[in-house]
């Protein structure tokens, strides 16, 4: 629309995302968490905005899927026996490049640390010092950036719609649990596993049916193992 | 003028039977379901099919998309109910999305997005309902059903266990009861009388499409519930009556269609977050005690 440079709106994307995440989390989720609320409410509260956002773009933009123009990487590329795009390959390599970040982050930075001291123990983290609320701020921003490039390579590849995100959320819920909460090469093997089947299913049975296998193999999946591939035990109580 | 109030009274009437029956699951048991809309929709095409396929009756009907109704949430609750409550918010969407695609690609049976035309209105002991004012007395009729149904089962010791489920699961187990088992017979229960408003919708509107039951119809049914206040019984029939007026305050004012709909959900989506942040208990709860330690 603007017409700027791609790499200029990539960051644009990336920034947006991430503001809005800390806008949320600070006007919604965080007054919620202070008055104690419960678990429910703030999951309403996230379902709210979900439609609300939703809508909100719906009515801005129209319902049309708006695509952006990829010029030179729609182009196929032939490895061996397999035809591919540039997009593709560009897609893989933002999911490692994506992977490979967030796992230093946590690793070796000190606010990535401190993410993970918040979330092995709230108190622990508090009684060394660590502002929950700060490390709270800081994982919505990290959490919606990485969103970004995800949405505009499904922008690039089959064009944004307002409403076709909820889709993606169940399929990176289901990815997640797949894993195992809050292990992130988990979610990196569950979405694998959920993309391959998608993907191999689409082979013998048409393609509307992708989200009906996907969801089978999840109920199948949390009867047998409902850890996760590399969760820990998982209890209500906890939750 | 009566017949737009009797259709108004009709679809309070419905809903009420959606919401109070979803709140038992979510005010009484403490599982949030996203595929109310989706059981809505199954009881909706199995009245539907049965009335158009095999020429039951309304009565048949109804016992038949109760029963598939159940029979389709207790498919999904036996293994996700088993492990935490997270896992089932996220099967049910699923159950939401699987549903809606076999509406929309199976066509033999259900006919696509075409939908289903031409579905008898019912036959109540030979008095066959067709005017909307005549359905405000069956649909109000089973609004108290349900009602009724849902009074005794929480009020019943069956009603206590469920709501030390929603307290404290761990408490509750340690008591000796079975809480996978209750909980799957109340998500059952839900299920079936959420299915029965389907199969009343289907012969009152007498036409089917699967756009009706969709995610987003889940979350307006949820939002009844949520609005109404889910820690009493009527909390959500006042929620069923206020968020049906505001569409209808909409066609007051010239918007177009396009823009009046995605609207509608953006004022659903404004008062969920803004109830939540402000009065999380809905329009007719008491406040459940907030302060819980180590949150």
């Amino acid at each position: 629309m603007l017409g700027l440079p791609l790499a200029l709106a990539v960051a644009g994307a990336i920034v947006a995302a991430a503001g809005s995440g800390m806008l949320i989390d600070r006007f919604i989720y965080q007054p919620l968490e202070r008055r104690g609320a419960l678990r429910t409410t703030l999951f309403i509260a996230s379902l709210g905005l979900l439609i609300l956002i939703e809508n909100l773009l719906a009515i801005v933009f129209k319902p049309d899927p708006l695509r952006l123009d990829v010029g030179r990487l729609a182009d196929a590329v032939q490895i061996g026996p397999v035809f591919l795009t540039w997009l593709h390959l560009v897609s893989v390599a933002t999911a490692a490049f994506a992977y490979l970040g967030l796992m230093a982050f946590l690793k070796y930075s000190r606010w990535g640390q401190a993410m993970r001291a918040v979330s092995s123990s709230p108190e622990m983290a508090r009684t060394v010092g660590i502002d929950l609320r700060r490390v709270h701020l800081l994982t919505y921003a990290v959490g919606s950036a990485i969103s970004a490039p995800a949405g505009i390579l499904v922008a690039m590849d089959v064009g944004a719609d307002p409403y076709r995100g909820t889709t993606y959320v169940l399929l990176a819920s289901v990815a997640v649990i797949m894993g195992g909460i809050g292990s992130i090469p988990g979610a990196l093997l569950g979405a694998l596993f959920l993309a391959l089947l998608e993907n191999l299913g689409v082979w013998k049975i048409a393609s509307e049916w992708q989200s009906t296998i996907s969801f089978g193999a999840f109920l199948i999946f949390i009867v047998l193992r409902p850890r996760g591939i590399f969760g820990r035990k998982i209890q209500s109580a906890e939750i | 003028m009566t017949a737009y109030l009797a259709h108004y009274l009709v679809m309070v009437g419905i809903y009420a039977i959606l919401a109070v029956s979803l709140n038992l699951l979510i005010g009484y048991s403490g599982i949030f379901s996203l595929a109310h809309a989706a059981i809505y929709g199954i009881g909706a095409y199995a009245s539907a099919l049965v009335a158009l396929k095999l020429g039951l009756g309304f009565w048949g009907g109804l016992v038949v998309a109760a029963g598939v109704g159940a029979f389709a949430s207790a498919l999904v609750a036996i293994p996700s109910l088993r492990v935490a409550g997270d896992y089932y918010v996220v099967a049910s969407f699923g159950l939401q999305v699987v549903v809606l695609a076999v509406f929309m690609n199976w066509t033999d049976l259900t006919n696509g997005h075409a939908g289903l035309p031409g579905i008898p209105r019912p036959n109540v002991f030979g008095w066959v309902i067709d005017e909307p004012f005549e359905y405000v007395f069956l649909s109000v009729a089973f609004a108290a059903l349900t009602y009724a149904v849902c009074w005794r089962l929480t009020n019943s010791a069956f009603g206590r266990v469920l709501q030390a489920i929603r307290d404290d699961e761990i408490a509750a187990q340690a008591m000796g009861k079975n809480v996978v088992q209750v909980k799957i017979v109340v998500a059952s229960i839900s299920s079936a009388l959420g299915a029965m408003a389907g199969s009343l919708y289907a012969h009152y509107i007498t036409y089917i499409n699967p756009s009706s039951f969709a995610l987003h119809e889940s979350i307006f049914i949820a939002s009844l519930v949520i609005l109404g206040g889910s820690e009493r019984l009527a909390g959500p029939i006042v929620g069923a009556f206020v968020l049906l007026a505001i569409p209808e305050a909409l066609k007051f004012l010239a918007i177009p269609d396009t823009v009046a709909a995605p609207l509608r959900q953006v004022i659903y989506g404004a008062l969920l977050v803004a109830f939540m942040l402000l009065r999380p208990e809905g329009l007719l709860g008491r406040a459940r005690t907030q302060a819980r330690d180590g949150r």
